[in-house]
C-alpha cells in the first residue's frame, strides 16, 4: 500500500515536471500596437521590420502561386502589394523611423502595427493630411476597441 | 338644396372644429400649488467624492520617460523661451527632433556617436552592443536606446552639450539661400508650396541628394501627419539658431558631410501667411449667416407675440347688470336621482 501511494506521489510530481518543461518553451508574441512595439529594443524593431516586408511580399505571392496567375485573387494581391506593400517603397531603416516617429505621440500607441504600417506607407506617398487624420482618429477608436477586448 | 344644406353642416362643423380647439388650447393649466408640509426646493451643493487636485503638467523628464515628443519638445521650447534653465535636455532634445525629422531617424551615423563618445564618458561602452551594421558596412546606432541614455544623464546633471543634428544647419542654410533666391527674383509668388508639396515629392529630392550625401532633414513640425495636435499646427516652431549655439565639445567644424540641402518646410516666413487669407471669407460668411439667423428668429418670436395677442380673448365687460334671482319659496331639496335596483328593474 505504501509502495502504491509512493508510486502515484512520484508520478504526479513527475508529471509536473514534464508540465513544466513544456511551459518554459520559449516563445516570442510579436508586437500587436505601439504600446508592445515601444518596449523592443531598436535591432529587435529592425528586424522585426525586414521579416515583416519580407513576409507580406511571400504572402502576396502565395496568393498568385494559389489562386493562378489570371484570377481576381491575383490582380486583388498585385493591387494590394502595390497600395500597402512596403516592399521596394521603403526599407526597414525607414520603416522603423517611421514607426517610432508615428508612435512618439501617446494616443497613437494603441493603434495596431498593420495599421500603423498602411497610415505610415500612406503618409510617405503623398496623402492629404486631413484623410491622414481621420485614418488615425479611426485606427485610434478601433484600436481602443481592441484593447478592450479580452484576449483568447 | 341637399348641396347646400350640407356644405353649411360641413362649414359649421370647420368653423366649431376650430373654435374647440382653440378655446381649449386658451384654457389656463391648473395652477399647481404646492402641499403644505414639504420643504421648498433648495438649491443642493455637490460635493466631489475625492479632493480636487491642480493637475500638473509632466516635467521633461516625464515626458520623455513617456516617449511624448509633442510634449517634450513644446515644455522644452516654453522653458526655454523663459529662459529657465534646459541646458540639460538641450542634446536630448536635439537628438530627438532629428529621430523625428530624418527619415532614417532611428538610427545615426558614426560620426554623430563619436561626438557623444567624446562628451560623455561610458556612453561607447554602452552603444556598442547596440550597433547595427548594414549590408554596406556602415555602423548604425540607435536613436531610441540612446534617448534612454541621454535623459538618464540630464537627469543625473551630466548632460554636456552635443552638437547632434548639424544638417539642420545645411537645412537652415539653404533655407536663407531659397529665401534670397525669392527675394531677388521679381514677381515671384510666394512660396507656399511647401506644405502642398508632396511627401513623395520630398522623399524624391532626398534620395536624389543621398547619392552625394546622406538622408537629411525632412519636415520636422509641419509635414509629420501623426503630429498634428492644434498646437504643434498653430506654433510653427522658428528654427534655432544651432549654428550659433555654443558647442564645447565638438571639435569638427559644424558643417559635415552629412548634411545636404533639404526640401526646407520648416520655413517660418511661409506658414503664417495662410492664416490670414483662408480666415477672412470665413469669417464673413459666418457673420453674414449668424446676422440671417438672428432675424429669422426675430421674425418668428415676432410673429409668436401677434399670435398670442390675436388669441387672448378680451375680458368681456357685463353689458348689463343682471337682476338677482328671486329667493325660491321653498328651500330647495335636493334630490339624488332615483336608482332602480336591479331586481326592480328585473321585476318592472
Amino acid at each position: 500500500m505504501k509502495k502504491l501511494v509512493l508510486g502515484l506521489v512520484l508520478l504526479s510530481f513527475a508529471t509536473a515536471g514534464f508540465a513544466q518543461q513544456r511551459q518554459a518553451a520559449p516563445e516570442l508574441t510579436p508586437p500587436d500596437n505601439g504600446e508592445q512595439w515601444l518596449k523592443l529594443s531598436s535591432t529587435e524593431k529592425l528586424f522585426w521590420a525586414i521579416g515583416y516586408s519580407q513576409g507580406y511580399r511571400e504572402a502576396l505571392e502565395k496568393v498568385d502561386v494559389t489562386a493562378g496567375p489570371a484570377s481576381p485573387c491575383a490582380s486583388l494581391a498585385v493591387r494590394t502589394e502595390r497600395q500597402t506593400s512596403t516592399s521596394g517603397k521603403v526599407s526597414g531603416f525607414e520603416l522603423v523611423s517611421g514607426l517610432e516617429r508615428f508612435y512618439s505621440e501617446p494616443a497613437n500607441t494603441v493603434i495596431p502595427i498593420g495599421s500603423a504600417i498602411r497610415i505610415y506607407l500612406l503618409q510617405a506617398s503623398g496623402k492629404d493630411q486631413t484623410t491622414i487624420q481621420e485614418l488615425i482618429d479611426t485606427a485610434r477608436v478601433l484600436g481602443q476597441q481592441a484593447a478592450a477586448r479580452p484576449r483568447p | 338644396m341637399r348641396i347646400k344644406s350640407a356644405l353649411i353642416v360641413l362649414l359649421i362643423a370647420v368653423a366649431s372644429t376650430g373654435t374647440v380647439s382653440v378655446t381649449g388650447q386658451e384654457e389656463p393649466m391648473p395652477r399647481v400649488i404646492p402641499v403644505a408640509g414639504f420643504a421648498p426646493d433648495v438649491a443642493t451643493v455637490a460635493l466631489v467624492v475625492e479632493p480636487v487636485r491642480d493637475v500638473q503638467p509632466p516635467t521633461l523628464s516625464e515626458a520623455a520617460r513617456n516617449n511624448d515628443f509633442v510634449t517634450f519638445d513644446a515644455l522644452f521650447r516654453a522653458a526655454k523661451e523663459r529662459g529657465e534653465p534646459v541646458a540639460a535636455y538641450e542634446t536630448l532634445h536635439e537628438l530627438w527632433v532629428y529621430s523625428v525629422s530624418d527619415p532614417i531617424g532611428a538610427f545615426y551615423g558614426a560620426e554623430t556617436r563619436d561626438r557623444l563618445a567624446r562628451a560623455y564618458p561610458g556612453y561607447a561602452a554602452f552603444i556598442e552592443d547596440l550597433r547595427v551594421v548594414d549590408d554596406r558596412g556602415n555602423a548604425y546606432y540607435p536613436t531610441s536606446e540612446t534617448r534612454a541614455f541621454l535623459l538618464s544623464r540630464a537627469n543625473d546633471g551630466i548632460a554636456p552639450r552635443v552638437m547632434i543634428a548639424s544638417n539642420r544647419v545645411a537645412a537652415e542654410t539653404h533655407i536663407a539661400e531659397s529665401r534670397e533666391r525669392t527675394a531677388e527674383t521679381p514677381n515671384s509668388a510666394p512660396v507656399r508650396t511647401q506644405p502642398a508639396k508632396s511627401h513623395a515629392a520630398q522623399r524624391a529630392v532626398a534620395k536624389t541628394t543621398a547619392v552625394v550625401s546622406a538622408p537629411v532633414v525632412a519636415s520636422p513640425i509641419v509635414a509629420p501627419p501623426v503630429v498634428a495636435e492644434p498646437v504643434a499646427s498653430a506654433t510653427v516652431p522658428t528654427p534655432q539658431p544651432v549654428a550659433a549655439a555654443p558647442a564645447p565639445v565638438v571639435s569638427t567644424p559644424v558643417v559635415n558631410s552629412e548634411a545636404a540641402p533639404s526640401s526646407a518646410p520648416e520655413n517660418p516666413a511661409v506658414v503664417p501667411a495662410s492664416p490670414v487669407e483662408t480666415t477672412a471669407p470665413i469669417a464673413r460668411q459666418n457673420v453674414f449667416r449668424s446676422r440671417g439667423i438672428l432675424l429669422l428668429v426675430m421674425g418668428l418670436v415676432g410673429i409668436g407675440l401677434l399670435a398670442v395677442m390675436l388669441r387672448t380673448p378680451r375680458e368681456s365687460t357685463p353689458m348689463s347688470i343682471m337682476p338677482p334671482a328671486a329667493p325660491p319659496e321653498k328651500p330647495v331639496v335636493p334630490v339624488e336621482p332615483l336608482h332602480r335596483s336591479d331586481s326592480a328593474r328585473k321585476t318592472g
